[in-house]
């Protein structure tokens, strides 16, 4: 069993993305034997009004419920942020992502904390991207830098009930981060070959704070599961990665 | 069927690559199944001296006598100094068996101090895996700004149509859609797919671009994105063996012996 905690679906639009609706990550999902997806709406990162995109998501995945489940995209410094994550929750949405670098605001700005912390008092895990795309090559228009991990631990620690998930960690395992022991890591961009980053995470974290992702349909699946197929490791700490990390923050079960 | 990775790397006195050795390079390729590296030792930074890049290149040539025939050789220089250059391509080549030659950013490629560089290794039969990149952050360019591009190199290859020029990462060399429509017309270029973007559709737009037959596997050490994109990539299987190593068994069997 593998649970996706990286994809997407929607539009994005610096770049023509060969699977944009569901039916099509589906494909992507069965050729690789991903069982479930955490997905969130590509188009709320640059809608002014993130919501919109989450209920278009709604209604993309609303046949395939079994397969997806809904983030919310949600923007603290644009007005009604309070009842968009209620009518998410309500919805079913298990979880919240965030956009500081595109929607311009920092993680510890005040109205931030006060959103990390309702979505955490309603059991949701807050993920949060190093970035969506390799910054050499960005689009003229697209203005996004990496994110800071120190942003990410000061957010850790001022709200210590919130489950931070990073997406596409990278360079990590130096990091003061890795002390905050309620951030978890996204494997999708993590070597484990050659002393890659994965191994020495599993080796200095473990693997209970490591959680498979792919970054579909921005990215091929299948370099992120080869990472975690080829880890030097036992297999019950793949299959933490693989699923059962994510089973528990999705709140599955 | 065999894959060669045709762009990757060993350390050297100059860079460590972190503790890299030929022999855990040689056991992640093996779980890879990757049969042959081509690799080369470049000094990245600022402008290295004959004595340097023969070093850096006895250092490879190391690492190439003791895995036989699994790890290749591509020399590298700085064109900049000529005579000292063109020696050093033809000792390497010639007597350490060499398979190409490997040039970094220290000069754009369309400079004319690249030409007879290459009119070199158009005489020994040999490729020019050319460091290549369109960076359009600025912070990135301003890093590298002799970096060759897909239009630098689109040129020098109209300028020497018998030699084959590989143009590096696909997958590392910032904005890979601008390079492809820059490289559509100049068929002696071919492309390696290296490097640890993995944007899906890459590999599938690259062949739609300058077809399967100017596409070479490649890792640049990103090893599980490597293989990962070629096998993942929705192409036919007849295109996936031309990129996997057809076609570098078909450039490494031009050298004069
Ligand atoms: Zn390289």
């Amino acid at each position: 069993m593998i649970i996706d905690f990286n994809a997407y679906l929607g539009q994005w639009p610096f770049r023509r993305l060969p699977a944009r609706t569901a039916d099509e990550v589906l494909a992507i999902m069965d050729r690789h034997g991903i069982t479930m997806s955490a997905v969130s709406s590509l188009s709320s990162v640059l809608y002014a009004d993130p919501q919109d995109g989450n209920l278009e998501l709604m209604e993309e995945i609303e046949k395939e419920r079994k397969r997806f489940v809904p983030l919310a995209v949600l923007n603290p410094k644009y007005p009604g942020w309070e009842s968009d994550l209620d009518e998410c929750v309500s919805h079913g949405f298990r979880g919240i992502r965030l956009y500081p670098q595109s929607h311009d605001y920092a993680l510890t700005d005040e109205e931030c904390l006060k959103l990390v912390s309702r979505a955490s008092e309603a059991g949701l895990s807050v993920s949060v991207p190093v970035r969506l795309r390799d910054g050499r090559g960005r689009h003229w228009m697209d203005r996004a830098r990496d994110l800071k991990l120190s942003e990410v631990e000061q957010l850790a620690r001022r709200v210590p009930g919130a489950k931070i998930v990073l997406l596409e960690s990278r360079d990590v395992s130096s990091s003061p981060i890795v002390e905050c022991q309620n951030v978890y890591f996204e494997t999708s961009s993590m070597p484990s070959l050659l002393g890659g980053e994965l191994a020495k995470l599993l080796r200095s974290v473990g693997a209970s704070r490591l959680v498979f992702g792919s970054g579909t349909p921005l990215k091929y699946a299948l370099p992120a599961i080869l990472k975690v197929k080829l880890l030097d490791g036992p297999e019950e700490a793949k299959e933490k990665i693989l699923w059962s990390n994510a089973s528990r923050l999705l709140g599955l079960g | 069927m065999s894959r060669i990775d045709c762009h990757s790397h060993v350390a050297s006195r100059f860079w460590d690559a972190g503790g890299l050795t030929p022999e855990s390079l040689v056991n992640a390729a093996d779980k890879l199944g990757i049969d042959v590296l081509c690799c080369s030792t470049p000094i990245v930074r600022g402008m290295p001296t004959p004595e340097e890049f023969a070093a850096s290149n006895e250092d490879l040539l190391k690492a190439m006598e003791e895995y036989p025939g699994k790890i290749l050789g591509y020399c590298f220089v700085n064109p900049g100094y000529q005579t000292e250059s063109l020696a050093e391509i033809e000792r390497r080549v010639a007597e350490d068996g060499m398979v190409g030659i490997k040039l970094y950013n220290q000069y754009k490629c369309s400079d004319p101090v690249v030409y007879p560089i290459v009119r070199k290794a158009i005489e020994l039969g040999v490729p020019i895996l050319q460091h290549a990149g369109y960076l359009t952050d600025p912070e990135e360019a301003a890093l590298q700004p002799n970096i060759s591009n897909a239009r630098d190199i689109a040129f020098l290859a109209s300028m020497f149509p018998e030699a084959a020029i590989i143009e590096a990462h696909l997958g590392g060399g910032g904005d890979w859609e601008w390079a492809l429509k820059n490289l559509r017309n100049a068929r002696n270029v071919y492309m390696d797919t290296s490097g640890s973007v993995v944007d899906a559709g890459m590999v599938e737009k690259a062949v739609r671009y300058l077809g399967a037959e100017r596409l070479l596997f490649g890792t640049d050490l990103s090893m599980e994105e490597g293989v990962g994109k070629v096998l993942d990539a929705c192409i036919s299987e007849g295109d996936r063996q031309l990129i996997f190593g057809e076609n570098m068994k078909k450039i490494l069997g031009r050298r004069a012996r």
